[in-house]
């Protein structure tokens, strides 16, 4: 204990270079974590916008369908939806499963038509494995075969209400160009540009009718679970399911399962690939703030020459004095973590607590779901473990300069001048 | 002689000269890499969007609020003679394109089998366009539009409908009077524009073909602008807007036109600006820590030397010029690490991701070293050292002649 | 009579320490003049030191005044110190001082460089100065290459190169063993009968106060004992 009170007593010897080491590792510390939450949060809340409105948590779909999925092939789809649901239906932790049959389609109120992308689906189903059911603004979710539930965006552009007549044209399964008729049930505001603008929910059977479709066809099954801690168990779980009912393998078309992941490609990469450079950024800003400890810390010790001989030949080891050193490098950082991790946590209170509204921010045709009022996320974990590794590193940091002191000669130390 | 001693001190105090030089160095590799992708996004804007889209565009001024802007109600009539109309010495080149929704479709014999098709947006230009640049050199099979016939696709596009260079496509479009319409065409050219999301959106046409699928003789969706100097784009739109009024026409040059991304541009430069600040104060206090511990560390020889008749001023000199010596050497050792990189990452690219293309850019950027980027930098790693060692200066020259010496 | 060129009156320092008022030297007044070599002498802490730092423009008095050739220290700035600590006097130290990274030729010509001297001139007086304080053979070793009594010598030649009127140096034997003691102490001597510079040096060692012509005696910040020249 008496090291420690040494030590820290040492922290504080030169204010102005302490001073400027704890700017160093706080600022660094705060960066660090700020950063951190934000882009946590950003990268949570655009995933979790993205399972709730669009993807669910895991899909079944033909092997071969997401190579062409461009091209929404109808060729390659679900023969046999009910017979997969019914085989997933003891899965543990599962909230729903709902087929969709995705097709594209020119919608119009009589004089404009626009292109966008319809989902047919069971009402019912799609209501447990999505969002959108609850985000109805006007009129109610699908309630019978020949409604529409289109997106506030669509809506506007085609000035159409609750109620009104819309028509989709689609090629059919052969290529021949079919029109059908509808009326709009209700109309959805998630705030997610690309989704508002283009999305028009239809049920099953009408989009079956559509294409001249037959009763098991669908696109695929989509899932939601409760419990999302471990996706790859899900899908594990998803994949032996189907492989006991003997559904993996019918004639030359087979199932796959994956995770959301696959169909958020671009979403994830962009994110990925941006929260690498910024890590990139920050493990120079650790490497930079280490580099200023060694260097400190070798100044210490050299500045305590006399101090170290004395404290050696009243007696102190070679192991103790080292100790010492490392103790001071801890402190330091402790500190400096600890006064990063404060002016950390005030920057997450402010953030959590007012948020940035990013609705809006990116052009609507951009294909990352920022809807919310963005809130930085954190473990309350990360605040300790970031003063921790602050300590750590100033820890490591004095290694050698620590190391030095302890190798000195006490002849060599006591009384030098130049 | 104070250079002399200066370098001498940097060289005997080796370890502690090089954290400082460490220090610079780091914080000027990080500036040098952050400006080479900031200047490579905006560059990817400037180098990707104008010879797509032009520096001024002339539309339908109905098409900007509509419902749907690519409406077939929404063509200019009488584009080629509009555009003979055109004479500024400011347009470099000006072209008329009709842009169209289309359904590509595979051609089956058999009308029992499934046909594969996909929505595209037809671009119908000049065979010799100077637009579409990455279309044109991303060609990989056949040529362009020889002769102005035929259709141009992306290979993702021919392998999702599973037809292949000297075979046919049919193009199915609703004319402007509602009619459905179609014409198979033979595929005379296949690409890579490198964009993915040009790739699976576009196919490329005649704008006579295009006039003939969309029933729309002598109209086009737009005049596009090349200018000579980009700079000049406000005032030549401000220009043609008088001379077009009351056509019905709208001119948008280039800063308006893609107002959403110079706005994402924008605030990723003061997101580097941030980037910046942040580094500097770290880094400054890093060197700052540095440099007033190679200068304590020689109180008393600065004692000495001010008794043997040294000046305050003299002894600020001495010490400026260390720390200008090591953040002048440090940042050209940053520069020479961070431009190589900067120059590696130019070839080979960073991938930012797909979605990145929405916004404009395309999902891999090339970073840029622009040589006024260097200069700034090791102006700027300089400064921070000077800085840090003009603090030192003060502390040190601030102290008597008789503490100096007695600081132990 | 030579020229008087230092008169100290009534000088006193008081140093602060915390909330205590440590007076170091309490009323001294004494003449130097040209061509003197003068030891003060004392036990330690008696204000030796207080009182060379003060006659070296190093320290200023906290009262009474000390003027060298007709000017007042006090009245000085800093820039004028540093003119007369260039020129007027010469200074060495207990431990020597050196600047490390300059060998011994850079060390003695460091005072002519700030003086802008030209380098012909330069070499002629360095070259001088080294053989009198007999270093000639190490003129390209650096300070940390040399004994104790070397490094003196190198301060000693660095204290004369600019020509001063006086020379102080504190303690200037007190790290050295008593044979280099005495060759410092003959080379002083010489330097002062030949080129007529005073010299006030001090020390606590009686075999180095032999050398003086005149001894001046301090106890607890005042003089207690001034032996004339002559009565030696």
């Amino acid at each position: 204990m008496e090291m420690f009170n040494i030590a820290l007593r040492n922290v504080f010897r030169n204010p102005r270079r302490t001073a400027l080491n704890l700017v160093a590792i706080g600022l660094g510390v705060t960066i660090i974590l700020t950063m951190k939450g934000w882009v946590g949060g950003l990268s949570t809340s655009a995933y979790q916008t993205q399972i709730d409105l669009d993807t669910a948590h895991v899909q079944v779909l033909d092997s071969r369908y997401q190579e062409e999925a461009r091209r929404l092939p109808l060729d390659l789809r679900l023969r046999n939806w009910p017979a997969v649901k019914a085989a997933l239906a003891e899965l543990p932790d599962l909230v729903g499963a709902g087929p969709r049959l995705d097709f594209a389609a020119q919608i119009s109120n009589g004089e404009t038509a626009l292109t966008t992308s319809v989902r047919g689906v069971e009402p019912a189903d799609e209501a447990k494995t999505n969002t959108v059911a609850q985000q109805i603004t006007l009129g109610t979710w699908l309630t019978g075969d020949n409604q529409v539930v289109l997106g506030s965006g669509l809506a506007r552009k085609l000035n159409l209400n609750v109620g009104d007549q819309v028509f989709l044209t689609a090629l059919d399964q052969y290529g021949v160009r079919n029109l059908v008729d509808a009326s709009v049930a209700g109309i959805f505001t998630t705030g997610y540009g690309i989704f508002d603008d283009a999305v028009v929910y239809t049920s099953l059977k009408k989009a079956q009718d559509t294409l001249d479709l037959g009763p098991g066809d669908a696109t695929r099954l989509v899932l939601r679970f409760r419990n999302t801690d471990n996706l790859d168990r899900d899908v594990a779980r998803v994949k032996a399911a189907l492989e006991k009912a003997g559904l993996v393998r019918s004639g030359d078309s087979s199932l796959s399962v994956y995770p959301w992941r696959e169909f958020a490609k671009g979403l994830v990469d962009t994110i990925e690939s941006r929260v690498a450079l910024m890590m990139a950024g920050l493990g120079l800003l650790v490497v930079l703030v280490t580099i200023g400890i060694l260097n400190s810390m070798s100044m210490a010790v050299q500045e305590r020459f006399q101090e170290i001989g004395t404290l050696r030949a009243i007696g102190m080891n070679r192991r103790r004095l080292s100790q010492m050193f490392l103790l001071e490098g801890f402190c330091l950082g402790l500190a400096g973590g600890l006064i990063g991790m404060t002016a950390a946590a005030l920057l997450a209170w402010v953030g959590v607590t007012y948020g940035v509204d990013a609705r809006g921010f990116l052009p609507r045709e951009v294909p990352v779901p920022l809807v919310t009022v963005l809130r930085p996320t954190y473990w309350i974990t990360d605040f300790p473990l970031a003063a921790l590794a602050a300590a750590g590193l100033a820890t490591l940091g004095s290694l050698l300069p620590a190391r030095r002191a302890g190798q000195m000669v006490i002849r060599d130390v006591l009384g030098t001048h130049v | 002689m104070f250079a002399k001693l200066a370098l001498l001190n940097i060289l005997k105090h080796a370890k502690r000269s090089a954290v400082v030089f460490g220090a610079v160095a780091v914080a000027v590799v990080v500036l040098t890499i952050a400006g080479g992708v900031i200047r490579g996004l905006s560059d990817t804007v400037l180098a990707s969007i104008i010879p797509t889209a032009g520096h001024v565009v002339i539309t339908e001024a109905a098409a900007q609020d509509a419902a749907n802007p690519l409406d077939l109600k929404y063509l200019i009539p009488g584009a080629e003679e509009l555009l003979a109309t055109l004479h500024d010495e400011r347009i470099a080149v000006a072209e008329t394109i009709l842009t169209f929704p289309a359904l590509l479709v595979e051609p089956v014999p058999d009308s029992k089998k499934e046909a594969r098709n996909v929505g595209l947006m037809g671009q119908g230009v000049r065979p010799d366009t100077r637009f579409l640049s990455s279309v044109r050199a991303g060609i990989t099979a056949g040529s362009f539009l020889p002769g102005g016939q035929g259709v141009a696709l992306s290979n993702r596009v021919a392998k999702l409908l599973g037809v292949s260079l000297g075979g046919t496509v049919m193009v199915l479009t609703t004319d402007r009077g509602n009619n459905p319409w179609y014409q198979e065409l033979p595929i005379t050219g296949l690409f890579n524009s490198g964009s993915e999301q040009l790739d699976l959106n576009t196919f490329v046409v005649s704008q006579e073909t295009a006039r003939e699928l969309v029933d729309a003789a002598d109209m086009s969706r737009e005049i596009r602008i090349l200018l000579r100097d980009p700079e000049t784009a406000p005032a030549l739109a401000a220009d043609l807007s008088r001379q077009l009024e009351g056509q019905g026409l709208r001119v948008l040059d280039w800063q308006r036109n893609f107002a959403a991304v110079l706005t994402i541009v924008k605030f990723l430069d003061i997101l580097f600006v941030f980037i910046r600040v942040f580094f500097v104060i770290v880094a400054g206090s890093v060197i700052t820590n540095s440099i007033l511990m190679t200068v304590f560390e020689r109180t008393r020889e600065y004692g000495t030397l001010r008794a043997i008749g040294l000046k305050k001023r003299q002894l600020r000199a001495m010490i400026l010029t260390e720390g200008a010596l090591l953040g002048g050497l440090g940042s050209l050792a940053g520069l020479a690490v961070g431009i190589p990189l900067v120059l590696v990452m130019s070839v080979v690219g960073l991938d930012l991701g797909s979605a990145t293309e929405y916004v404009g850019f395309s999902s891999r950027i090339y970073p840029l070293f622009s040589a006024i980027d260097g200069v700034t930098n090791l102006v700027f790693g300089t400064l921070i050292a000077l800085a840090a060692s003009w603090y030192a200066s003060r502390v040190s020259s601030r102290l008597s002649v008789n503490q100096l010496l007695s600081h132990t | 009579m030579p020229e008087t060129i230092l008169a100290v009156r009534d000088v006193t320092k008081d140093y602060q320490l915390g909330k205590t008022v440590i007076p170091a030297l309490k009323g001294v007044s004494f003449d130097i003049h040209e061509g003197e070599f003068l030891s003060i002498v004392g036990p330690s802490g008696c204000g030796k030191s207080t009182l060379l730092n003060l006659i070296g423009c190093i320290d200023k008095a906290t009262s009474g005044s000390v003027t060298f050739q007709g000017t007042d220290l006090a009245t000085l700035n800093d820039d004028q110190e540093a003119e007369i600590r260039l020129n007027q006097i010469g200074f060495i130290f207990q431990s020597f001082n050196l600047v490390s990274v300059l060998n011994v030729i850079e060390n003695i010509e460091f005072p002519l460089l700030m003086n802008k001297v030209p380098r012909a001139e330069r070499r002629a007086i360095v070259d001088h100065l080294v053989e009198v304080v007999g270093l000639g053979e190490f003129i390209r070793h650096r300070p940390d290459e040399l004994s104790g009594g070397q490094r003196q010598r190198v301060a000693i030649a660095r204290a004369l190169v600019n020509r001063p009127r006086l020379v102080i140096a504190d303690e200037p034997t007190a790290n050295l063993d008593s044979e280099t003691s005495a060759t410092v102490m003959e080379a002083m001597k010489r330097l002062n009968e030949e080129d007529k510079v005073s010299f006030i040096f001090s020390t606590h060692n009686e075999l180095i106060e032999r050398y003086a012509r005149r001894v001046i005696r301090l106890k607890d910040g005042r003089i207690v004992g001034d032996t004339a020249p002559g009565e030696h």
